[in-house]
């Protein structure tokens, strides 16, 4: 990249009018590469919920309730001062629809109520529970409670503090059902969550290893008892542009993705794992920002490694909410962490891109996502200067200071206009697949705040993001080359990001 | 000129994208507008034919004949309407309901109807007509579907394989089991339809099992130990005690589920030397069979593997000796092993709450 400080020997020494061309040129090759790719996406993920709609009709759905292939669930919930919500949390929790399942609350060292609340609230007794030492973990566990209510299946681990992913290898260790499902303590689950995320293990036992579901923005809807009841649309501009952001990723990115057969991120939000590949990678990564993103990327990296013919499976029913940031300061926290999270990924797995052991995912989804999401920020951002530049020399052009041919003025507004055409489309065929498939939203208002949202979100939000992820990317290069894996652990709060990232 | 193409491109890219997306926001107002209302018209047919079907099924004399007539006067899309609901109650009806219910469909030719829609070019219909012949459950149709096994989408082939088990022909065991090798995400389905089957499939189960035991990498038989362990067969215990030396781990576990489910002594030492096997989840899954078959003839090797380094194999084999009776208990208490203290610790918050 050119220094600034470069930049007016650069326009001095050559024509500046064909450097600009042939900028423009790599822009738009840039953007018809990533439009099409996100086309091909489009019509996978839609062709994949055509074959959803055909299917519910007949496909007996509740069926699997009863079925004995419906193997044991362990949902592990890490939690860090959530007094405010733990109880609310945790009955939504326990009275999911599954046939054998139980739920872990993992203490992460709350300086507040948290663990009194639960204690009292669903008549907790402590308990010698066993603790397998098939991962490391960091924290030290203090005590173990088990509820004497019902099948007795909800647990409370309490251990010194030690950060989200410590906290859940702890109950990777401690759980006692084949199947691990992982989930934020401040994510609000649909009742038939785990019969969903869990149907693929059942499907097809010798290779799912693991699967995720698809993540919503809660914001604007009515919630009781942790439980999303009445969905409609929030009205504030943030919020209202992620619920589109959300439903293109989800809906289009990731369905597309799996259908492709190279998903790359389950959701921290919401992911379920067989336990015992859990115990051969070591539980999860705690020197990683985007902790959950990264263990799927070592599940591929293991499956290559040891030639494991194992599948990860995207479900593209609606199984998780959450809230997301309503103001810019937490926003931009969170998507700086995240773009921080894949770009330490992408650093610390760089030997699996293009690499044909890793199959289609080091070959196509890496490449992808190094060139089409890790580096987007960039060229999103070196877009709007390039775009603030030509504002410049068109107005240097005006009053003659520089050749007013250098740019032509049209043509750049044609091809942002385009640009921008493109997105608002591709946003308004993300709700068009979810009106024609899981159709959660209703009346015409929140369609109108919808479409509203697909087209401002191009003015403003975009180019914040871009610049926010951009921080993060830098954060994470200069990161690694000086105090790498010495992160401050200060656990996690329900108002910090949840590792829910929409990326593709 | 390369430029001129080049601007009539973005032109006409931009123009496309304009009215592609004008065309959607329609699309999604429109959509929007009429489902809605389509919904509550939806709703409220379906309300009056559930009442109907309610009458027929279960009214006084009275209730039944007006049923019955409303049922006969049903015409055209109408009839369309009703028969597909009553298509999708069938599953959640039983005994003489069911048979009612099925006898108005054929009464009103749903057989050849369900047949045409199974012949169809679309794969919607193609599923819609085998579901409904599954339904109807006639001997008549079992080549038909059997033939739709071999259907090229996936969807097709799914609701086949339920559709078999409606039909409860025992002859579909191994074109199920085949296709299962074939389509490895069948699984569940496939032990639904032989599950429902009932009893007559065992021995055809059996001798799948016993031609596959000796050959092969038994892949995608799964399905055929757990439906036996469903069934409760207890003339399948040799078969499957031989399944639990197989080299797929899967398998291998699938069968001492099984043979925890028929709870039969004779599968014990076989189970015990499952206990040994190289592979966690047979150990764990033998473990679980031992404690539910339910003799204290295995507490020893039990005890040996609540000290084991595995710990869904500690868990499973202290819950079994936990079942066990006081001389397992005793062994448990004797144990150093924190499965052993949890099992106890568990059980005595249990008795303390009754």
């Amino acid at each position: 990249m050119i220094q600034p400080a470069v930049l007016p020997v650069a326009l001095a020494a050559i024509d500046v009018g064909s450097f600009l061309y042939w900028m423009g040129i790599v822009f738009i090759t840039y953007s018809v590469a990533i439009n099409s790719s996100f086309v091909v996406l489009t019509v996978l993920a839609m062709s994949d919920y055509a074959a959803y709609r055909r299917r519910v009709g007949f496909a007996a759905y509740d069926e699997s309730f009863a079925e004995p292939l419906a193997r044991g669930v362990s949902v592990l919930m890490p939690a860090y001062n959530e007094e405010l919500t733990i109880v609310a949390s945790v009955e939504a929790m326990s009275s999911l629809r599954y046939p054998d399942f139980e739920v872990i609350v993992i203490d992460d060292g709350s300086k507040d109520t948290t663990v009194s609340k639960m204690v009292a609230a669903f008549d907790m007794v402590q308990f010698p529970l066993a603790q397998a030492a098939m991962v490391d973990t960091e924290g030290e566990v203090l005590a173990t409670y088990v509820s004497r209510r019902g099948s007795m299946n909800l647990l409370l681990v309490c251990k010194t503090n030690g950060g989200k992913a410590d906290a859940l290898n702890v109950g990777i260790n401690v759980a006692r059902k084949e199947l691990v499902c992982m989930v934020d303590a401040d994510s609000l689950l649909d009742p038939d969550a785990l019969l969903h995320v869990s149907r693929p293990f059942a499907d097809d036992p010798e290779r799912v290893i693991a699967s995720g579901g698809v993540v919503r923005v809660a914001n604007g809807s009515t919630i009781a008892k942790g439980r999303v009841v009445k969905i409609d649309m929030p009205r504030k501009w943030l919020p209202r542009v992620q619920v589109v952001e959300y439903l293109r990723a989800f809906l289009i990115g990731r369905a597309g993705w799996s259908a492709a057969g190279g998903l790359l991120i389950i959701s921290g939000a919401f992911g379920m794992f067989r336990r015992d590949i859990l115990f051969e990678l070591n539980g999860i990564a705690t020197d990683c920002i985007g902790e959950d993103a990264e263990l799927v990327v070592r599940l591929y990296r293991w499956m290559g490694d040891n030639d494991v013919d194992g599948k990860i499976v995207f479900v593209s029913e609606p199984v998780a909410w959450t809230e997301a940031p309503e103001t810019r300061e937490v926003l931009a926290a969170q998507r700086r962490r995240w773009h921080r999270g894949l770009t330490e990924i992408f650093l610390r797995h760089r030997g699996m891109i293009l690499r044909p052991r890793y199959g289609f995912i080091g070959m196509v989804t890496m490449p992808w996502f190094l060139l089409f999401e890790l580096l987007a920020p960039f060229l999103e951002i070196f877009g709007l200067v390039y775009f603030a530049v030509v504002m410049v020399l068109l107005g240097l052009g005006e009053y003659g200071v520089v050749p007013s041919d250098w740019v032509d003025l049209p043509v750049v507004l044609l091809l942002l206009a385009t640009s921008i055409g493109f997105s608002i489309m591709m946003s308004l065929l993300a709700l068009l697949t979810e009106e024609l498939s899981y159709r959660r939203y209703r009346g015409i208002p929140a369609l109108l705040v919808a479409a509203w949202a697909a087209v401002e979100e191009n003015v403003g939000y975009r180019q914040l993001t871009a610049w926010w992820r951009l921080k993060g990317a830098v954060d994470a290069v200069r990161r690694s080359r000086h105090v790498w894996g010495d992160m401050k652990r200060t656990g996690f709060t329900a108002d910090a990001p949840t590792d829910s990232s929409p990326a593709a | 000129m390369g430029d001129d193409a080049f601007l009539r491109v973005s032109w006409f890219l931009l123009v496309g994208f304009a009215v592609l997306s004008v065309l959607c926001f329609i699309t999604l107002v429109l959509t929007r507008a009429t489902k809605d209302r389509l919904e509550k018209r939806r709703a409220v047919r379906a309300a009056t034919i559930r009442g109907h079907v309610f009458d027929l099924v279960m009214g006084e004399d009275a209730e039944v004949a007006s049923a019955q007539s409303w049922l006969g006067a049903t015409r055209g899309s109408r009839w369309n309407h009703v028969e597909q609901q009553l298509f999708a109650m069938l599953p959640k009806l039983k005994g003489d309901g069911r048979a009612v219910i099925i006898g108005v469909l054929l009464a009103r030719g749903a057989e050849q109807h369900a047949v045409g829609l199974s012949r169809s070019r679309s794969a919607v219909r193609r599923c819609r007509g085998t579901y409904r012949l599954g339904m109807l459950g006639l001997g008549a149709h079992f080549e038909l579907i059997v033939r739709l096994l071999a259907d090229r989408k996936f969807l097709v082939r799914r609701v086949a394989v339920r559709a078999l088990g409606n039909l409860g022909d025992p002859r579909a065991v191994r074109p199920l089991l085949v296709l299962g090798q074939h389509d490895n995400r069948l699984a569940r389905d496939l032990v639904f339809a032989l599950g429902r089957m009932g009893g007559g499939v065992a021995p055809e189960l059996r001798r799948v099992l016993a031609e596959e035991i000796d050959s092969g990498e038994h892949l995608h038989l799964d399905p055929a130990a757990a439906v036996l362990g469903l069934l409760g067969d207890t003339d399948s215990v040799e078969i499957l005690a031989a399944g639990l030396r197989s080299e797929n781990p899967s398998f291998a576990g699938a069968c001492a589920e099984a043979l925890g489910r028929i709870g039969s002594p004779e599968a014990i030492p076989a189970l015990v030397e499952a206990l040994l096997d190289f592979r966690p989840n047979v150990r764990a899954a033998a473990a679980h069979a031992l404690g539910a078959v339910g003799s204290s003839a295995a507490l020893s090797n039990l005890i040996d593997v609540v000290d084991e380094e595995e710990p869904q194999v500690s868990r499973q084999a202290a819950q079994a000796l936990l079942d066990l009776g006081p001389a397992a208990r005793e062994l448990l208490e004797r144990s150093e092993s924190a499965y052993a203290v949890e099992a106890l610790a568990l059980d005595k918050i249990r008795v303390g709450r009754r």
